[in-house]
């Protein structure tokens, strides 16, 4: 916590105070106002001080004495001043300007479209304060921050909504509800558009922030933004055909017209859809087009190629376009790997983080663009820098945090690339250090840093070869610990690395069968988080194949067989029950059957499965009841009778990269 | 006023080109086995050759008036701007000659030691500038500070740094460091001598004025850099590139004065 944040306002301030509240004059309070104005702006201790002594209250009480009828010049002070406010890190000084309303008063303001030009830019720039992150991440891009967008977190609950306690009973309110809950507020960002470049700006970061989900999405795209924001796109980009040069006007509009594009276009087909069919009545270009030619390398700012960049990203996640599309292939993942191998102190980590991510989010579930991804060493050998010594790339005075982002972003997406090919995994466990830094983030203190070692693990074990090298007892230990953490994603990741590992070629198997995983898994069986339960099923199922009849027995005696037929009769979910006959299936191995199917009775049995048959599961299901009431009726040829696994165990895989089909995972499972 | 500043403009405008022509005609030839038929290959040049590349740019009168025009406006010198506009027959239309004024009036202030007031225009102007950039809020404060020592009104300056600075020195070791070396001005009895003197100087007001005038070009989404600076940085950038593949050529030695080196 600050020194200054006990603050009182001193004497001079004091009196400051009192001249705008006992003074009614007109001139002495815009006077007072401007001065008020000043002590404020670019200093948090007086923010914090006065708003101890209730400040917030006065100028919410003065924005609606000025507001009926307006009096622009003053109102043009208050919302500087509120929106200096808006910009502070402290939460309840933010709650308070919540609760009064200040969001609601000045979207009433903003209805009067009598103002001057000035009146609107310095109420939208207030509005904006609002909305905006309060972290201003990137100090080094530039003097003036450009709030990058996250949308990791973008369609997450709303934990940053305020608890506002209004009687009678408390509910929670954010600045995008409070937007919404005003059905003129979308006609109004729409009409201020046209005002100037900097109502233009505030009107798209205050948009871009309010597609939190499909429906505000929905709701945006319903009031014809786009062909105004396609025209300022078109307005603001030259083409010098002489030089082949393409110039920007206005480079910060740009970014934000870009910023717009992807966040409306974030997991929304439909919106990605329309965008894609989209086309500029001025040029007859298409927005692809338009948004491509900025992927130009004579371009300068990384902000403009990171956001045209991400728009393809977006559209090609949406499935509207394919991932060896041009645009995604050649021009995004090229401009992304691009933007995270260039190095440069002056140039913001978090932009990198945000390069990273988003490369994350492409690659994970489109294995056929990873061999392009690394086709030079560029990316490889930048993550590695990234990971192993990110101060000698940005410098020893970052920030712990941001370090631990980039590190632990570098990790996950060497995890992603590491999670399908064979030739990339071995590329990248071959990497010196890698696996010893991999153990040391797993045994720091910060979550997500464990989550990216384990996320690496997980793709390694992927492999056959790695599973038989690479998982030594040192990540047996770590895998047997984190399966106890109390983190439930931290446990989900490792369940998955848990379920390749006790693979009967897996040299992590014994240990991890002596540290009690077996015990666990069973327990996980029951969870209420449906993957962590499949991934335990899918975990005993490969632990039982071609295992000791010891093995098999103890799982039974775990799952107990009564237990198994309440699930084969009861349970509803397909993928569970999927596993659950692969695990029967692996337990009857010829030569344990005679041993085990006894504890069955092999009547009952059978005829549970019949009724298996009668109900409307999917064709991968019966195709597995099939075989074992085949099994179960000519047992003295079980390998003729035996089906092929592959088509039964691609459906069943459940894991952090439920997009992936993983032939290498298919063929672990050939019987 | 055209001879006195068109020859060295040229000069450097020209040299950029050329030289970079040099560089990529050098780097194009060590990547690829195969000579580029319609770009001669220079290993080494004369003068003459140099002075014919340059010829052979052709860079029109009215470019580099609007290079001259664009220098003054950027630094906010409005009436050699306006006087040269009307020299050259240029239209200002496209200039906001008030954004200039203000800038221009701002960085009066900050030059005469006017902090106060500057910090007053700089809010009218671009609210958000110093809530955004804690660092120019801060030298900005600083210079006010250093103002207050000059005056020797030592407990105003004490008053002022406890209250207004004390919060920069605890987000950021830097600024701690600054603010100690400012306040260690008032242990000297002649501060403008102690090692510190530096931070007393008006140089110093000079820079503060220009870091501001750079922030408030960005703030309304112009260029914070003038082209010419823009493009002497690229030629002295370019030379450099040829001086490091030990290229023998003409060199830029005066870019003031436009002349080159006897090859």
């Amino acid at each position: 916590m600050p020194a200054y944040d006990d603050d009182l306002p001193t004497d001079e301030e004091e009196a400051l105070l009192r001249r705008l509240t006992d003074n009614t004059e007109r001139e002495e309070r815009f006077r007072a106002l401007i001065e008020f104005k000043n002590l404020i702006l670019g200093s948090k201790r007086c923010k914090s001080a006065f708003f101890r002594v209730g400040t917030l209250d006065m100028l919410y009480n003065l924005l609606k004495e000025y507001s009926l009828p307006i009096d622009s010049d003053i109102l043009i002070q208050i919302f500087d001043c509120i929106s200096s406010f808006a910009k502070s890190t402290n939460k309840n000084l933010t709650q308070r300007l919540i609760e009064l309303g200040f969001i609601e008063q000045i979207l009433l303001v903003l209805i009067d479209d009598q103002q001057s030009k000035l009146f609107y830019e310095s109420a939208l720039r207030c509005l904006r304060s609002f909305f905006l992150s309060k972290k201003f991440a990137n100090p080094y891009l530039s003097p003036i921050p450009f709030i990058l967008l996250c949308d990791q977190n973008k369609f997450e609950p709303k934990s940053s909504s305020i608890i506002i306690d209004k009687s009678p009973s408390s509910y929670k309110l954010s600045p995008v509800e409070i937007l919404f809950s005003n059905s003129q507020s979308l006609d109004i960002l729409h009409r201020l558009l046209s005002i100037s470049k900097s109502t233009q700006i505030s009107v798209l970061e205050i948009l871009c922030c309010a597609c939190v989900d499909n429906q505000r999405q929905q709701e945006i795209m319903g009031k014809d933004f786009i062909p105004m924001i396609m025209h300022l796109l078109i307005e603001n980009i030259f083409y010098h055909k002489r030089i082949h040069l393409v110039t920007l006007a206005n480079e910060y509009l740009i970014e934000v017209c870009l910023k717009f594009l992807c966040s409306i276009s974030y997991e929304n087909p439909s919106i990605a859809q329309q965008l894609y069919s989209t086309i500029s009545s001025e040029t007859n270009q298409s927005l692809c087009e338009i948004v491509a030619s900025l992927l130009k390398k004579i371009n300068r700012s990384m902000i403009i190629s990171y956001y045209a960049s991400k728009f393809f990203v977006n559209l090609c996640k949406t499935k509207v376009l394919s991932c060896d599309d041009p645009y995604v292939s050649h021009q995004s993942l090229a401009s992304l790997i691009h933007l995270c191998a260039k190095s440069n102190q002056n140039q913001c980590i978090y932009l990198y983080i945000e390069c990273l991510d988003t490369l994350i989010y492409l690659l994970n579930g489109n294995s056929s663009l990873h061999h392009t991804a690394i086709y030079t060493e560029q990316l490889l050998s930048q993550l590695f820098n990234y990971l192993f010594t990110p101060s000698k790339i940005f410098g020893e005075n970052l920030d712990e945090t941001a370090i631990i982002q980039i590190r632990s972003s570098a990790l996950t997406l060497l995890a992603v690339l590491s999670s399908h090919h064979e030739d990339i995994k071995k590329r990248i466990a071959e990497q010196e250090n890698l696996i010893t830094t991999a153990i040391e983030c797993y045994r720091s203190s910060n979550l997500s840093l464990q989550i990216a070692s384990l996320r690496l693990f997980h793709g390694l074990s992927r492999s056959v070869h790695q599973l038989r090298t690479t998982f030594n007892d040192t990540i047996c230990d770590i895998l047997l610990d984190a399966i106890k953490s109390s983190d439930l994603a931290l446990v989900k990741i490792v369940s998955s690395v848990v379920s390749n590992s006790v693979l009967e070629f897996s040299i992590c198997r014994t240990r991890l069968l002596s540290g009690g995983i077996l015990d666990i898994l069973l327990t996980f069986l029951t969870h209420s988080d449906q993957e962590l339960s499949i991934n335990s099923i899918w975990a005993l199922r490969n632990l039982s194949y071609l295992s000791t009849l010891k093995i098999k027995q103890d799982i039974l005696n775990g799952l107990t067989i009564e237990r198994i037929y309440s699930l084969l009769e009861q349970c509803t979910d397909k993928q569970f029950l999927i596993c659950l006959l692969s695990l029967l299936r692996n337990l009857f191995n010829e030569k344990d059957t005679e041993i085990l199917l006894p504890m069955f009775n092999s009547t009952k049995l059978l005829s549970t499965l019949e009724r298996l048959l009668k109900k409307n599961y999917p064709g991968e299901i019966h195709r597995e009841v099939n075989f074992l009431i085949d099994y179960l009726h000519s047992n003295n040829h079980p390998t003729q009778k035996r089906l092929s696994s592959d088509s039964a165990t691609s459906s069943c895989r459940s894991s952090l990269f439920p997009e992936y089909d993983c032939d290498e995972m298919d063929q672990l499972d050939c019987s | 006023m055209h001879a006195h500043f068109a020859q060295p403009i040229q000069a450097a405008a020209a040299a950029a080109v050329a030289a970079a022509m040099a560089v990529s005609n050098t780097s194009s030839t060590s990547s690829t086995s195969e000579a580029h038929v319609s770009t001669p290959v220079h290993h080494t040049a004369t003068k003459a050759e140099w002075m014919e590349a340059i010829e052979q740019q052709r860079l029109e009168r009215s470019t580099l008036n609007r290079l001259i025009i664009n220098y003054l406006v950027t630094e906010g010198f409005k009436e050699a701007a306006e006087k040269f506009a009307e020299e050259a027959g240029i239209s200002l239309n496209n200039v906001d000659l008030t954004s200039l004024d203000e800038r221009l009036r701002i960085r009066e202030a900050i030059e005469s030691g006017r902090i106060q007031d500057a910090i007053n225009l700089i809010n009218t102007k671009a609210p958000e500038l110093l809530d955004q950039n804690r660092q120019l809020a801060f030298h900005l404060k600083q210079q006010h500070l250093i103002e207050l020592i000059r005056s020797n009104l030592i407990d105003d300056a004490l008053t002022y740094a406890q209250i207004h600075l004390a919060e920069f020195a605890e987000e950021e070791i830097k600024m701690r460091q600054e603010l100690e070396k400012t306040m260690a001005l008032l242990v000297f009895d002649k501060p403008l001598e102690s090692p510190y003197g530096y931070l007393m100087q008006i140089s110093h007001r000079q820079q503060v004025a220009n870091e501001i005038n750079s922030a408030l070009l960005i703030y309304q989404n112009d260029e914070s850099e003038s082209d010419l600076s823009m493009l002497v940085r690229m030629a002295t950038y370019m030379q450099d590139k040829l001086d490091q593949k030990q290229l023998r050529y003409p060199k830029l030695i005066d870019i003031a004065g436009g002349k080159l080196e006897d090859s």
